[in-house]
């Protein structure tokens, strides 16, 4: 019985797959370019078969044909494009150096997508992320590791404005980046189009541009390179069409021109024989360097320095490109030598202050130059708060130079060179001799108050920070590290403990201060690092809250295989928030116990392990004993070392 | 109360400069103030005093020395009660957002809780150990402030 109830259901099997394939055939014609001729097509039948009273039509002879593989291929070829414009375009982000372009697909790039994939994959890697907002954040973190920039597509008026938030970081971070956005007027949805693509963020991108023709939107990727690198450095936005992107351009002679970057501003001849006069003439000289442009600022910075024998301050311990905090003229010198002649560098005008506490400022009789600023110029007025203070000096004896510092160095140190004489040469010499021991006996004072700091709750459960940070000294103390995400919720112990004397060895903070920068930026760290291929691993000690923003970036990470070490700072709330609610809720005297409400993530807690693992990620935790975290680290390191990423989450303590 | 023992206090209060509660009022000591460390203990959870101070006193805002002392607040219930009432009795609390001490007046944290409250983070002892005896730190100091070019 069982055998005949089989083989009936088999039967009905057959009769509905056969009823189906005719339907399927009739959807099948009247499709041009497939052979079949749309005015032979047949009655339509009409089938009991199906139950559903659906028409079914016979097969034609020419379809059977068709099926049988004895038609020949349609003698006119389906529409293709030999050299569409995206390709152009492509060969215009080679031009400028562009390595990575990171996007989330949306169709109104779709050519531009294609020509990095199949056109310019020799030498430009498309980087998929999860959101938009993501992609522009990993480009932040890129260009403050590596001094310039990389390439975003965004799509449509959805895409800019996803990621209008982490525009709006970098701009205020003084940061480049190079953004396409799709426009598709024939696209699937109208709504994604705008008339005025960039009026969405144009009140933070630098410049934006909408190139009416292929010849202009070449020209238009060679420009907006130029206008980000320019200081002010900061992100632009290009509006690319889709016609542009897929039109033929096999009948047209266009090419791309050679990019020539224009020179930028350095500081003029009077001013940098000024600067240099003063430098070699002063009895006790500091030069305070702030963020510079790019590692080559930092190396002429280093040569400055060693060449007067200065003091120097630095500002690595708060943002990139700055003076590496163990060199040994980095310090405020010689107790009770008052500095005579100050010479402050930055790229940015309101950076953060680089004077050292330690250092005595106090003018000596010197009647000439005693300070001069070499900051590059403001960003121009917006509706935002992003010129906030302009550093600068009435003072006769005071010199400030609207220019870039990294341009104007080398100038400086030519000049300088040409001004020592053999007596001069002497006394720097013996001045950075005692500068040197100055450094020495300031860094172990510093390192002996880092350490200390380390040490508070040290077998705490929830873990201290200074614990979570102490135990992977020992592990990357020798490695070439890079600090991605800022270190203002995380106490300040991985800028106190770890190495900070490359470029990129602290990325710093977000910005303009907008959550969901870290994990992303650290992205960005990781491809330079990956780029770099010399053995340099992130380390990005995550906010719990911060990374919740936008956690696909750990898919990204492991799909992308980037050298980077996530290791969690899981106190299960946005404890800043917290405390502000807490000193809130005092102030009208109504009590703290319930600003847990909106402020943690408690109940249920969020497992970053489990979480990493399911984006593909090696990760361990939740770690609460802090005897576990050496080990831990240690296993999460051979990963990072091998090129993947790693994640380890530790329970910790709120600061 | 014995009349004696309420000149005594406000003696006290009035001496430490502290008796000002945000609303103008005087904090009356209403309770015994003899506090359940294991009430303390749900409320220090309760209120997240840990934000601020860590789970046991020695993050953040330390509360706890390295001997096992604690910060001058915490000496006597009646001058933490003080403090609590108003941490800056002499200043206007800021206009702005800020992660200082808040206020607590008696009708959110009542003086039997702030007792408890009290006994319980004086129940907690240091968990570090001293620099030398951990040899992850101590190496750490040895090797750690090495210049390199």
């Amino acid at each position: 019985m069982a055998k005949s109830k089989d083989a009936v259901g088999r039967r009905r099997f057959l009769k509905r797959a056969a009823a189906g394939a005719a339907g399927a055939t009739s959807l099948v014609a009247g499709i041009p370019g497939l052979g079949v001729d749309d005015a032979a097509a047949p009655a339509v039948v009409p089938s009991r078969k199906t139950g559903l009273g659906a028409a079914i039509p016979a097969p034609t002879a020419k379809q059977l044909a068709r099926d049988a593989g004895a038609v020949a291929p349609p003698s006119v070829p389906p529409r293709t494009v030999v050299r569409p414009g995206s390709d152009l375009i492509v060969d215009a982000l080679r031009s400028v150096g562009i390595r990575f372009v990171m996007a989330n697909p949306g169709s109104s790039f779709e050519g531009m997508q294609e020509s990095i994939i199949n056109y310019g994959m020799t030498d430009i890697e498309f980087i998929t992320a999860l959101h938009e907002e993501s992609a522009v954040a990993a480009a932040h973190g890129y260009a403050k590791a590596e001094g310039r920039p990389m390439a975003t597509l965004l799509h449509g008026v959805i895409g800019v404005q996803h990621a209008a938030m982490a525009i709006y970081n970098a701009y205020v971070d003084r940061v480049p980046i190079l953004m396409i956005a799709g426009l598709d007027y024939d696209g699937p949805v109208a709504a994604h189009n705008a008339i005025d693509m960039a009026a969405l963020v144009r009140g933070f991108t630098k410049w934006d541009a909408q190139p009416r023709s292929l010849s202009e939107a070449i020209a238009d990727v060679q420009r907006a390179y130029q206008i980000a690198v320019t200081p002010p450095t900061a992100p632009v936005l290009l509006t690319l069409t889709a016609d542009i992107q897929k039109e033929e351009t096999a009948d047209q002679n266009l090419t791309v021109p050679l990019f020539r970057p224009s020179p930028i501003l350095a500081a003029d001849y009077l001013a940098t024989k000024q600067v240099a006069a003063a430098l070699v003439n002063a009895t006790n000289p500091r030069i305070n360097v702030g963020r510079l442009r790019t590692p080559a600022g930092v190396k002429l910075a280093v040569e400055l320095v060693d060449l007067v024998g200065a003091q120097a301050g630095s500002s690595a311990t708060t943002g990139p490109m700055s003076f590496p905090m163990s060199h040994p003229l980095r310090g405020h010198g010689v107790a009770g030598v008052p500095v005579d002649f100050t010479l402050s560098l930055d790229v940015v005008t309101n950076a953060p202050r680089v004077d050292d506490p330690g250092v005595n400022q106090r003018a000596s009789a010197n009647k000439g130059l005693v300070s001069a600023s070499i900051q590059g110029p403001a960003l121009l007025t917006t509706n935002f708060n992003v010129n906030t203070r302009r550093s600068g000096s009435n003072s006769p004896n005071a010199l400030d130079i609207e220019a870039d510092a990294e341009a104007s160095l080398s100038g400086i140190i030519e000049e300088i060179q040409k001004q020592l004489t053999a007596d001069k040469r002497r006394m720097i010499a013996e001045r950075a001799k005692k500068n040197e021991a100055a450094h020495n006996e300031q860094r172990a004072t510093e390192w002996a108050e880092a350490v200390e700091q380390a040490r508070r709750g040290w077998n705490g459960s929830p873990i201290g920070l200074g614990r979570l940070h102490a135990e992977l000294w020992p592990l990357i103390k020798d490695e070439d590290v890079c600090c991605s995400a800022p270190t203002g919720f995380t106490g300040g112990h991985a800028t106190r403990l770890f190495p900070m004397d490359r470029p990129y060895s602290y990325l710093g903070s977000q910005g303009a201060g907008g959550m969901g920068y870290g994990a992303p930026a650290s992205v960005g760290a990781g491809l330079a690092a990956k780029k770099a291929g010399d053995g340099r691993i992130v380390v990005n000690v995550q906010c719990d809250g911060d990374l919740n923003y936008a956690p696909g970036v750990l898919w990204t990470m492991a799909h992308h295989r980037l050298p980077v070490l996530t290791i969690m700072h899981n106190n299960r709330a946005w404890h800043q928030e917290l405390m502000f609610m807490q000193f809130m809720a005092g102030v009208r005297n109504r009590g703290t116990d319930r600003m847990s409400i909106g402020t943690t993530l408690k109940n249920p807690e969020i497992d970053y392990a489990k979480m990493a693992q399911a984006y593909g990620m090696y990760a361990e935790g939740p770690i609460t004993d802090p005897k576990d975290l050496g080990a831990a680290y240690k296993r999460a390191l051979e990963r990072v070392k091998r090129g993947e990423p790693a994640l380890v989450d530790v329970i910790t303590q709120p600061r | 109360m014995k009349a004696g023992a309420l000149v005594g206090w406000v003696l006290v209060v009035a001496l430490s400069g502290h008796a000002q509660t945000q609303t103008g009022t005087i904090a009356q000591p209403s309770a015994p103030l003899a506090g359940d460390a294991q009430k303390g203990k749900t409320l220090f959870l309760a209120h997240q005093c840990f934000a601020c101070h860590g789970y046991n006193g020695e993050t953040g805002t330390r509360l706890l020395h390295d001997d096992g002392t604690f910060a001058t607040r915490l000496l006597t219930v009646r001058g933490f009660i003080a403090f609590i009432r108003a941490p800056r009795p002499n200043e206007r609390p800021p206009v702005g957002s800020s992660v200082t001490m808040p206020s607590y007046g008696v009708s959110s944290l009542p003086d039997e809780q702030a007792a408890n409250l009290f006994a319980y983070i004086k129940t907690f002892k240091p968990t570090e150990p001293a620099l030398n005896d951990i040899p992850l730190l101590t190496m750490m100091i040895r090797e750690g402030s090495k210049s390199r070019r």
